[in-house]
């Protein structure tokens, strides 16, 4: 038996499913994690936010963020089943040093907020998501085109 | 450090503890891109070699999760 590691692994879930109730869902998503002999540290949901890009038609998805130990050799076998859960629309697995502090921090409640306030967010997306990745993304073009000059 | 080994006239910038070279960190990473969300080079970012090199993993990973964009 290999010893185990810490490794990082983000998952990106499909609003629909989480809307249909977390609960059962991190139930499902923490069996498939801990399905080869994995142990979960800490795992929360990180953030509920809009996408840079649409995977699998969906624009808004929900973070989920787990720091678990596990045998190396198990991991192809996670991935392989992590990519065959519907609810996952995409993972990354990292293999970590330390588990960060913030990691230990409850989580926030933004998307408890968000499902109640706009129900039928996701299923149809309007103009109001698109305001929003303008917000994310502009100011950040403001602060560096001032330099993009000279070397253009 | 030698001047001689500095690269463009200057010390290389440097990572600090609460700002880290991470992928979560999106807006940090966000500050280090043009506004066509191309990474910034070396020369523009000041960062050392090896910092370079971990902001360039760090983005391309919030890009595979779609904290950030590939194009503009």
């Amino acid at each position: 038996m290999t010893r185990k590691k810490t490794y990082e692994c983000m998952l990106l879930l499909d609003n629909r499913e989480v809307k249909k109730g977390w609960d059962a869902l991190k139930e499902q998503i923490d069996g498939v994690l801990t399905k080869y002999g994995a142990k979960i540290v800490v795992a929360k949901r990180w953030d509920e936010r809009k996408l840079a890009f649409e995977i699998k038609k969906q624009r808004r998805a929900t973070y989920y963020l787990s720091y678990l130990e596990a045998e190396p050799a198990s991991l192809d076998e996670l991935e392989r089943t992590l990519r065959l859960t519907a609810p996952v629309l995409r993972h990354l697995v990292l293999a970590c040093e330390e588990i960060p502090g913030e990691a230990y921090e409850p989580e926030r409640e933004f998307d408890l907020d968000r499902d109640e306030d706009k129900p039928d967010e996701g299923d149809s997306e309007e103009a109001g998501s698109s305001d929003e990745l303008e917000e994310e993304f502009q100011p950040v073009g403001d602060a560096i085109s001032d330099d993009d000059n000279d070397e253009d | 450090m030698a001047a001689k080994f500095r690269r463009f006239g200057r010390e290389a910038k440097n990572v600090k503890p609460e700002e880290p070279l991470d992928y979560k960190n999106i807006t940090y990473l966000a500050n280090h891109m043009t506004p066509q969300h191309r990474i910034l080079s070396r020369k523009r970012t000041g960062f050392s070699g090896r910092n370079q090199r971990k902001l360039t993993a760090a983005i391309k990973r919030a890009r595979f999760l779609a904290l950030l964009p590939y194009t503009a």
